[in-house]
C-alpha cells in the first residue's frame, strides 16, 4: 500500500486463543498490532477463525486465553458495550437497524455516549458529506429505501460516528456488486486517510486485501500462516497454502493483460 | 317486537358498559402479563415451552368453564372478579406467543449489530428488538381483544353484567329479540375495537405516529361512550346510599338479587324488585347464574335474596335423598341454613316446581302411559335439562323405575318443551309450573313410588339480610301467596306470548294485591 508512514500503536492483540465447549479452537495463539492510520487485513477461508478473531477484538466473542490491548488499556478488563462505544464495527450485509433513518442510524451510538444532541445533528451532517451521500436526501431515509450500497455506506458512517480510534469491518464489502464494490473501497481509503483511524478488515478475498491493505495476516485453522505486507507475501510466501491463495489474484490479472490488445 | 327492542335499548349502558369495563380490565391485565412473561421467554429457551404451553392449555378450557371455575377458585366471589380473572387468562395467549414469536423473529445479524455498537442487552431489547417485535404484539393484542370482548359474553352465569345479559336472558324467555340484539352489539363491538387495533398495527408496521393517534382518538372515544352513562349511573347510586346510610331498615339500602337461568327466575326476581323498590330500597339484580354460585354468593353476603327450590337444596346442601314430606323438609332446611350458614328463609312462596316426566298426550295414549312405571324397559330418549341426569333424581328413577334403556338428551330446558311436543324426543323431565306444560297439551306422569321430591319455591335470605327485620317485612306478602296456577300463568305470559318478565311480574303483583 502506498500511504505516509502509521502513527502511534491502538491496538495489540497477543496470543488470542479462543476454546469451544466440545474442543474446537477457532483461534489459536493469535498475535496482531495496528497503529493509527493503518489497515490490517485478516485473510482465510469460512472457519479460518478470521471472525472469531475480529469479534475477539471488541468482545462480540470473549477470549479463552490471551490480551487485547486497546489504547494501551487492557481490553477484557474494561466493560465489554463501553468497550463497543469505542471500536467502529461494519458487518457484512451493513447490520442497520431497519426501524430507524439513516440519522438515527448513523446517531446511535454518539447518543448511547451521551453527545448533545445539536453536536449529534453535526456530526450526522459531516458524516453523510464524508461517505458522500447528500444529507438532505437521505437523512430521512429509511433501510429499505436505499441501495445495498448506499446502505454500507450508511453503516461505515455509523461507525465513524462517535469518532473511534479504531474500525473493524467484518466483510464488509463483499455483498456488494464488484463496480459498487470498488468504488467504496476507494472510499474507504481516502477517508481513512484523512481521519487516520486504525482499521482491522476480515476478508475473503485475497485481491481484496493486497489492494487495500498495509498489513495481512493470512489464517487457516485457526492459526496464522503468515504475517506481512503484500510484497513480503507475494515475494517471500511462507506456507504453500498462501502461494494457493495468491494465485487466484495473479491469474485473474494475467487472464485480463492477455486480453488487451496493443494499441 | 319493537317493545322488546325498546326494551334492550333502555339496559344497553348498563350492560355495554359492564361488558366494556371487563374486557378492558381483562386486555389491558393480559397485556402487562404476558409483555414482561414473553420477553423473559424469547431470551430463555427453558421458559418458551412451558409458558406457552399453559397458556394454551388454558385457552383450550371451554370459555364458561374457565369462568365457572375461577368462581371457587377466587373462594365464591361472584360478579366482576372472577370474569375479570378468566377473561385475563384468555387473552394471555394471543399476546405471549406473538411476543415471543416477534422477539425471536429479529434478525441476528441485527441483534449482533445492536451489540457491536455498543448498545446494553436493555437497550438492545427496548430500542431495537421490541420495536421491531411491536407490529407482531400489536397483532396478538388485535388477536386477544377479539377473544376477550367474545368471551365476555360468559361472564353474565357468573354474575357479572355484560352483554351475555341478552344472550342469556333471552334464549330462556324466548325473546329472540333480545338474544340477536346482544349478538349484534357484542358483534360490532368486537369488530370496532379489533378496527381500532388494526389502526396501531398497520401504524407500527409502517411506523406512522399519525395513524397511531387517530386509533388512540377512536378508542378513548369508544371507550369513554361505552363508560360514561354507566358512570354517571354509578356515581347516582353511590349517592344515594351514602345520603342514606344512616337511615335503618331497607330504605335507601342497596339489595343485590340473583336468579337462575330461567323464565320462572327472572319473573320472581321482577316481583321481588318490585315489591322491595316499593319498600324504598335500591335493587340490583344478577340474572342468570348457576345454582352453586348464587348459593356461595348469598353466604357471602354478595347477593342478598333469591328464590332456590327445597329439593334441590335437600339433595345438593343437606345432601340426603330420603323422603321425609313437603312441610318438615322445609322446616329441616330452615333448620339446617340457619344453623350452617346463619341463612334464613322467610317461607315458601306458595307453589312448588317440580321435575315431572311429561309426553306428549297423544304420544302417551299412543303407547298407553299415565305412570312413569308404564316406562320401564323402553327404548325411549329422554329430553331433560342439562343438569337432571347428574342428578340423584335421575339415578333413583332409572333404578325404582326401570329407565335402563332409556337414552339421555340433555338439552337446555327452554328447547325441551317444543322437542317433546314435535316427537323428538318421547318423554322430557318437564318444570312443572311450566306454562308450556298446559299449552303443549302434556301430561304429566304419575310418580306412585315418591322418587321425585317436592321442589317448594323458598325465599332465601343472607346472613346479612336475614337479621333486616324491615326486609323480611317488606317479602312478607310473597310467603304462600302465589299458586301453583299464578305461576304456571305469569311462565306462559313469557314463554308463550312474548311478554317480559317484568310485565308478567306486574301482572302476577297485581292478582296478589287484594283486591
Amino acid at each position: 500500500m502506498k500511504r505516509a508512514g502509521t502513527g502511534s500503536e491502538v491496538l495489540r492483540v497477543e496470543g488470542l486463543t479462543k476454546r469451544y465447549p466440545g474442543g474446537v479452537v477457532a483461534a489459536d495463539g493469535v498475535q496482531l498490532s495496528v497503529s493509527a492510520g493503518e489497515l490490517v487485513a485478516i485473510v482465510g477461508e469460512s472457519g479460518s477463525g478470521k471472525t472469531t478473531t475480529l469479534k475477539a477484538i471488541n468482545r462480540l466473542v470473549e477470549p479463552s486465553e490471551g490480551r487485547i490491548l486497546f489504547q494501551a488499556r487492557d481490553a477484557l478488563a474494561l466493560d465489554a458495550h463501553t468497550l463497543r462505544r469505542e471500536i467502529g464495527w461494519v458487518m457484512q450485509g451493513d447490520g442497520l437497524f431497519p426501524h430507524m433513518t439513516a440519522a438515527q442510524n448513523i446517531a446511535v451510538t454518539p447518543r448511547l455516549m451521551g453527545w448533545a444532541p445539536d453536536r449529534i445533528g453535526a456530526r450526522i451532517e459531516e458524516l453523510l458529506e464524508l461517505v458522500r451521500l447528500d444529507p438532505g436526501e437521505f437523512r430521512d431515509r429509511r433501510p429499505d429505501q436505499m441501495s445495498g450500497g448506499q446502505r454500507q455506506r450508511i453503516a461505515i458512517a455509523r461507525a465513524l460516528a462517535a469518532e473511534p480510534p479504531l474500525i473493524l469491518l467484518d466483510e464488509a464489502f463483499s455483498a456488494l456488486d464488484p463496480v459498487t464494490r470498488a468504488g467504496l473501497q476507494d472510499d474507504f481509503i481516502a477517508l481513512q486517510a484523512r481521519l487516520r483511524f486504525a482499521a482491522v478488515m476480515v476478508t475473503h478475498d485475497m485481491a481484496e486485501a493486497l489492494l487495500l491493505a498495509d498489513r495481512i495476516l493470512v489464517m487457516k485453522d485457526g492459526v496464522v500462516l503468515q504475517t506481512g505486507t503484500a510484497s513480503e507475501l507475494v515475494n517471500a510466501p511462507a506456507d504453500p497454502y498462501v502461494s494457493a491463495l495468491l494465485a487466484a489474484p495473479a491469474k485473474q490479472a494475467r487472464a485480463v493483460a492477455a486480453l488487451k490488445v496493443a494499441p | 317486537m319493537n317493545e322488546q327492542l325498546a326494551e334492550a335499548f333502555t339496559v344497553l349502558p348498563q350492560y355495554l358498559g359492564g361488558h366494556m369495563r371487563l374486557s378492558m380490565a381483562a386486555i389491558a391485565c393480559a397485556v402487562l402479563i404476558s409483555l414482561p412473561l414473553g420477553v423473559l421467554a424469547a431470551r430463555r429457551d427453558w421458559l418458551a415451552g412451558p409458558a406457552l404451553g399453559v397458556a394454551g392449555v388454558l385457552q383450550t378450557i371451554p370459555g364458561l368453564a374457565l369462568l365457572a371455575l375461577m368462581v371457587p377458585v377466587l373462594g365464591g366471589t361472584i360478579g366482576f372478579a372472577p370474569a375479570f380473572a378468566a377473561l385475563t387468562l384468555y387473552g394471555v395467549l394471543p399476546v405471549l406467543r406473538n411476543t415471543i414469536v416477534g422477539l425471536q423473529g429479529v434478525d441476528p445479524v441485527v441483534r449482533e449489530a445492536a451489540r457491536g455498537v455498543g448498545m446494553t442487552p436493555r437497550q438492545s431489547l427496548l430500542e431495537v428488538e421490541l420495536p421491531l417485535a411491536l407490529p407482531m404484539i400489536v397483532a396478538g393484542i388485535r388477536t386477544a381483544v377479539v377473544w376477550v370482548v367474545g368471551a365476555a359474553v360468559l361472564a353474565t352465569p357468573v354474575g357479572a353484567a355484560s352483554l351475555g345479559n341478552y344472550i342469556f336472558a333471552g334464549l330462556q324467555t324466548r325473546n329472540w329479540t333480545a338474544v340477536l340484539f346482544g349478538c349484534v352489539v357484542s358483534a360490532l363491538l368486537a369488530i370496532a375495537l379489533d378496527q381500532i387495533v388494526r389502526g396501531y398495527e398497520i401504524a407500527a408496521r409502517r411506523r406512522q405516529r399519525g395513524l397511531a393517534l387517530v386509533s388512540s382518538l377512536a378508542a378513548v372515544a369508544l371507550i369513554g361512550a361505552a363508560l360514561a352513562p354507566g358512570l354517571i349511573e354509578r356515581a347516582s347510586i353511590d349517592r344515594i346510599q351514602t345520603e342514606q346510610q344512616a337511615a335503618r331498615g331497607i330504605e335507601g339500602q342497596r339489595i343485590i338479587l340473583a336468579s337462575k337461568p330461567f323464565t320462572e327466575q327472572y319473573i320472581l326476581v321482577e316481583l321481588i324488585a318490585d315489591v322491595l323498590t316499593e319498600a324504598g330500597a335500591v335493587i340490583e339484580t344478577r340474572d342468570g347464574l348457576g345454582t352453586a354460585v348464587i348459593f356461595d354468593a348469598l353466604v357471602n353476603d354478595e347477593v342478598q335474596v333469591s328464590v332456590d327450590y327445597s329439593g334441590t337444596l335437600w339433595e345438593n346442601r343437606l345432601r340426603r335423598s330420603d323422603r321425609v314430606g313437603r312441610y318438615r323438609m322445609i322446616a329441616e332446611i330452615n333448620a339446617f341454613l340457619l344453623a350452617e350458614y346463619a341463612m334464613y328463609s322467610p317461607g315458601p312462596l306458595g307453589f312448588e316446581n317440580a321435575y315431572g316426566f311429561a309426553m306428549s298426550r297423544a304420544g302417551a295414549e299412543a303407547i298407553n302411559v299415565d305412570s312413569i312405571d308404564d316406562l320401564a324397559d323402553r327404548s325411549i330418549e329422554i329430553g331433560a335439562d342439562t343438569v337432571f341426569f347428574q342428578r340423584p333424581e335421575w339415578t333413583s328413577s332409572r333404578e325404582a323405575y326401570g329407565l335402563q334403556n332409556a337414552t339421555p338428551r340433555p338439552m337446555d330446558s327452554t328447547f325441551m318443551y317444543g322437542a317433546v311436543r314435535d316427537g323428538q324426543v318421547d318423554v322430557i323431565t318437564a318444570y312443572t309450573t311450566d306454562g308450556r306444560i298446559a299449552a303443549f297439551d302434556l301430561v304429566i306422569l304419575d310418580d306412585p313410588l315418591g322418587v321425585l321430591p317436592p321442589y317448594d319455591a323458598m325465599l332465601l335470605l343472607s346472613p346479612e339480610a336475614a337479621s333486616n327485620d324491615a326486609l323480611a317485612d317488606a317479602l312478607a306478602p310473597l310467603i304462600n301467596a302465589i299458586t301453583p296456577e299464578l305461576m304456571r300463568e305469569a311462565n306462559r305470559r313469557v314463554d308463550l306470548d312474548g311478554q317480559t318478565p317484568e310485565q308478567a311480574a306486574e301482572w302476577l303483583l297485581a292478582e296478589l294485591s287484594p283486591q
